[in-house]
């Protein structure tokens, strides 16, 4: 039969006139849908940026970084991002299968235009590094960009922050010790799902810059260049990193620091690799990410579920029009046509409310994630796949309530209604267990957050400011010598680095008889301590610090380096010497104090043993507690000081500890918003499904209300007569839901070196806020049924 | 003292478009165990009366007063607990629960008041005998005959001895042979003394009642007694 359009506008335009007439009931349908359309787009988004990480980079999955394993004895102990920067160079000559390989290493040095002036972080990069990495150029020629030393090349953004514009090839900027760097290539602005985190490339073949320095010096062999490799095609990876250990076995010349092994990390999956030593972004965590699709699944169900719910007590609010229709020979495929079409109507309504909201939200979300997700990447891609989305779902909840509401009527529409009544019963049980799960997730992310960025640390790092040291070693004396004086400054102490990722060095200390052990160590100032509120448990503290001779002669060790070298006790520990690994050689040293364990990686791994020098050499940055009273003022104080020590040439650098550490667990902080959220969602997706079986109920029931009322029934007897049916159901669902998020959570916490302990307030807090919440919902349309409906209108009409 | 007064009432329904007067100004006594039948054409306002005298409807204006007390100054749990002890209602299209048994069913009757009367299992075997429905105590609704579903409806709106029975065209979905059947429950209901309303089309039926009440538009048109 060849349909006009005119008639199938004349259909939907009856759709229409149906969903003014009964507005409330499909109401309710497009607030749930629109909800669970909301939530699910934005996990899509969410969970797109999290899966195409550098995929912004043709080829991208062509390319790997390798990745350097150390450990003694064979034993994997610490996993690097970087790698000695002769590897390169040894793959080139040892291994024909490479296409290509490339480095890159990180340096911090100022930049100056005349339009800005700032400490700069960026990378010194192989000539041949955009071969590999197929970055988006703009202007110039990435094949040569950086084959001339003092070559650079940036990004749209930071040409135009250095230049004013982004057509600025051959422009110059002045670096440190005033070296000059020409513009050559400009790059397209990178994505916020990349590894990299900085917008600049100077060329490695300038004599000042560290890759030139390492290619002129055998001994730099740690860690200390990311090293990216193509092969060619047949190339077999796997078998292509066992050769390359053997091949750096051979070539190595340093002394314990011998890679153990390697690997060969595809860069599209390189943000959900452990995390390893080095500066790369903190990483994503593929389980959070399969936790947030299943969740989205869940609400979406859940949605659809509350959607034919609704589609089926509207429905029976239509029971005349339906024999009607089928009176007037209407079979049972109009009648499942007709339901559909309308599901498709309310369907496609929500989810263009859902993208609106999204477009409307995503702002806040971007702030309150700290992450960048963009709708409109692709726009086609989009709405192709809302689209299959939408009609996929509209058949998916509409065909159940269809199929049933056309049935032939064999024993009576009440009968029918029970069953319905029933099933919709339980699956807002199923609803609401999973709102508690969800609860009892959100808590324990938010306790576990507050553990790592509290609890787990072992000192306090709660106002503390940390300045970079510049270049010019004067300068830091200078600023060091008056530093402690400003007022509001409590305590400084100089340190290697930030406690936490970027501080881990690994090493490996010898006590004497004993096997090699790795060590994390620091070289900090005696009043470090002080300035992270870290005791002393034996022993006592450095005395000073020194720069000559080269070998400190005491050191401190926390409690787990204790055990890992084989002392009894902390007190055990003190007056023995140890050997420890440094650039060069093997230094003796004593052990003159104990301290507690605090905590240099994140939760995800285990805690460190540890070793403290006082070797000023390492040096990098001050660490200063502040006073809590009026901090503004310390810090324009501090600002000030460095301004003058550097006579204006080198611009601060600092920030607080506890940024650096909220940035640490940055993913951590992620799903903790997601999580509460999500949780927000399905309550208010519970209590609409809730909403709803009340509507059913009440109109499935409102004869029996009406008799009871005309019996004599009070306000009070109609509502609990409501109200108590769902009472135990709710409370028993406590008795599903915890299990459930019990075994959850540990599988989730389970991915923690360190974690809290499952606190059974937080299964307690979220089955009391869930069924507070669902009693509510029913017990404010319970007092609604029973106080405003008529009973003699409804005695009359059923 | 009549046991139902009601003096100048009206009552109207109202919508959002207009106000639909259903009573207007209606001055009515009944007497305790007087058998009254409200005639009248489709619309003239015989249930909407019968609703108002059994409290499920407040007049607009006027004064009910059942068994002496001003029923538009009690509360809405007061007017229930006076339905509950006093007043027994019989609908024309039974208005059983359908997921109920028969015993159950009546036994509802005695559900809501508040006098915790002893002896329920009795006063329900007694009002299931006195309807002729004992051998049918364990069924459903649905496994009834109209006739038979019309007789629990009746037993449940006795069960609780009220002072009156309102009975909205009780025999309007049945054959003649189940009519005749309830309105002899009525009559013996009436002659034991309670007191029967009934709202009914069939002039059989109203030349039983001791007093016919007649409707037209909202007033009374006539009510007259007959002589016994």
């Amino acid at each position: 039969m060849k349909l006009e359009l005119s008639e199938i506008a004349r259909s939907y335009s009856v759709i229409w006139r149906i969903i003014g007439a009964r507005w409330l009931v499909y109401l309710l349908m497009v607030a749930g849908l629109t909800l669970a359309y909301c939530a699910a787009i934005v996990i899509g988004l969410y969970v797109r940026d999290e899966l195409s990480y550098d995929r912004f980079m043709p080829g991208s999955d062509r390319v790997y970084l390798i990745s350097a394993s150390y450990g003694p004895s064979g034993q994997p102990l610490v996993w690097s991002d970087r790698t000695p920067a002769g590897v390169a160079r040894w793959m080139r000559s040892d291994m024909p299968e490479v296409d290509q390989v490339a480095r890159f290493d990180t340096v911090e040095w100022p930049m100056r235009t005349a339009r800005r002036h700032a400490k700069e972080r960026f990378y010194w990069a192989d000539a041949n590094l955009f071969r590999v990495l197929k970055l988006p150029v703009l202007e110039g020629d990435p094949d040569t960009a950086l084959e001339k030393p003092g070559s650079v090349v940036m990004t749209r953004r930071m040409a135009i922050a250095y230049f004013g514009r982004a057509d600025a090839l051959g422009q110059t900027v002045t670096t440190q010790y005033g070296h000059r760097m020409t513009l050559t290539a400009v790059l397209k602005d990178f994505p916020a799902n990349t590894h990299l985190d900085r917008e600049i490339f100077g060329a490695g073949s300038s004599v000042y810059s560290k890759l030139y320095n390492y290619d002129g010096n055998g001994d730099f062999l740690w860690p200390n260049s990311y090293t990216y490799v193509t092969f060619k095609p047949g190339a077999k990876p796997g078998i292509l990193a066992a050769r390359l250990a053997e091949i750096a076995r051979k070539r190595w010349q340093g002394p314990n620091n011998l890679p153990d092994g390697f690997a060969l990390v595809p860069l599209s999956r390189l943000h959900f690799q452990p995390h390893g030593d080095g500066e790369l972004k903190p990483r994503g965590h593929l389980d959070s990410v399969f936790a947030l699709i299943v969740v989205a699944a869940a609400i979406v169900t859940l949605a659809c579920i509350n959607f034919a719910g609704l589609i089926l007590a509207e429905r029976n609010e239509r029971t005349a029009e339906h024999r009607l229709h089928s009176a007037l020979g209407a079979r049972r495929i109009d009648l499942i046509g007709q339901v559909l079409r309308e599901a498709l109507v309310v369907h496609v309504i929500s989810a263009g409310l859902g993208l609106a909201a999204v477009e409307r939200l995503l702002p806040t979300l971007n702030a309150a994630l700290d992450i960048r997700l963009d709708l409109w990447t692709s726009p086609l891609g989009l709405l192709l796949s809302i689209s299959a989305a939408v009609i996929a779902l509209a058949l998916l909840s509409g065909l159940a309530p269809a199929v049933l509401i056309s049935r032939p009527q064999h024993g009576g529409l009440d009968h029918r209604n029970d069953i319905a009544s029933m099933r919709w019963r339980g699956w807002v049980v199923a609803q609401l267990a999973l709102v508690i799960v969800l609860l009892t997730a959100s808590h324990t992310v938010s306790r576990q957050w507050s553990y790592a960025t509290q609890g787990a640390l072992g000192f306090d790092g709660d106002n503390v400011l940390m300045v970079r040291f510049s270049d010019t070693p004067a300068i830091n004396a200078k600023f060091m010598a008056q530093v402690r004086a400003l007022p509001g400054v409590v305590a400084a102490a100089e340190s290697f680095g930030a406690p936490t990722n970027d501080f881990v060095r690994p090493g490996w200390t010898l006590r004497a008889g004993r096997p090699l052990v790795s060590l994390t160590r620091n070289s900090t100032h005696p009043d470090f301590l002080r300035v992270y509120d870290i005791p002393i448990l034996a022993g006592h503290n450095l005395a000073g610090t020194f720069l000559f001779p080269e070998t400190p002669r005491e050191v401190l060790i926390n409690e787990a380096a204790v055990t890992a070298l084989g002392f009894r006790s902390p007190e055990a520990a003190l007056g023995h010497d140890v050997e420890y690994e440094t650039d060069r050689t093997l230094m003796r040293s004593r052990i003159v104090g104990v301290i507690p364990n605090v905590r240099v990686a994140t939760i995800y791994e285990p805690m460190q043993p540890m070793i403290f020098d006082n070797f000023s050499k390492y040096f990098t940055q001050v660490n200063i507690r502040l006073s809590t009273h009026d901090r503004e003022a310390t810090i324009a104080r501090i600002d000030a000081l460095w301004r003058q020590v550097s006579e204006g040439s080198v611009p601060v650098e600092r920030r607080f500890f506890r940024d650096y550490l909220m940035q640490q667990y940055h993913d951590l902080h992620q799903q903790m918003v997601v999580f509460y959220a999500v949780s927000a969602v399905a309550i208010m997706l519970s209590s609409l499904g809730l909403t709803g079986l009340s509507i059913f109920l009440t109109r499935h029931q409102v004869r029996e209300l009406a008799i009871r009322k005309a019996l004599g029934a009070t306000f009070s007897d109609l509502f609990f007569q409501r109200f108590m049916p769902f009472l135990w159901p709710f409370l028993l669902t406590n008795l599903v839901a915890w299990p459930v998020a019990w075994l959850c959570l540990q599988g989730w916490l389970k991915s923690f070196a360190e974690h809290v302990a499952l606190s059974p307030w937080s299964f307690l807090g979220a089955g009391v806020v869930a069924v507070g919440v669902s009693l509510a919902t029913i017990a404010l349309q319970s007092a609604a049924t029973a106080r405003d409906f008529s009973v003699s209108s409804s005695l009359r009409h059923h | 003292m009549p046991l139902i007064r009601l003096d100048d009432v009206h009552l109207n329904y109202t919508d959002t478009e207009r106000t639909v007067p259903a009573l207007r100004g209606i001055t009515l006594d009944i007497d305790a165990g007087e058998f009254v039948a409200v005639v009248g054409p489709s619309g003239s306002g015989k249930s909407t009366l019968l609703n108002v005298i059994g409290t499920l409807d407040r007049p607009t204006r006027g004064r009910y007063a059942f068994e002496g007390h001003d029923v538009s100054k009690l509360s809405d749990n007061a007017l229930a607990q006076m339905r509950a002890a006093r007043i027994g209602f019989v609908f024309q299209n039974f208005n059983l629960i359908d997921h109920l048994t028969v015993y159950e069913n009546i036994k509802l009757g005695l559900r809501y008041r508040r006098d915790h009367l002893t002896g329920q299992r009795d006063l329900v075997d007694a009002a299931m005998d006195r309807v002729g429905m004992g051998h049918r105590a364990d069924h459903l609704p649905r496994q009834l005959s109209g006739g038979q579903q019309q007789r629990c409806a009746i037993a449940r709106a006795i069960v609780g001895n009220p002072s009156v029975l309102l009975a909205d065209e009780p025999t309007g979905n049945l054959d003649s042979q189940n009519a005749q059947q309830i309105l002899g429950i009525l009559n013996e209901l009436n002659a034991r003394g309670t007191t029967v309303v009934i709202v009914t089309h069939a002039p059989s039926q109203a030349d039983q009642a001791s007093r016919i009440v007649e409707l037209h538009d909202g007033r009374v048109h006539i009510s007259s007694r007959r002589l016994s």
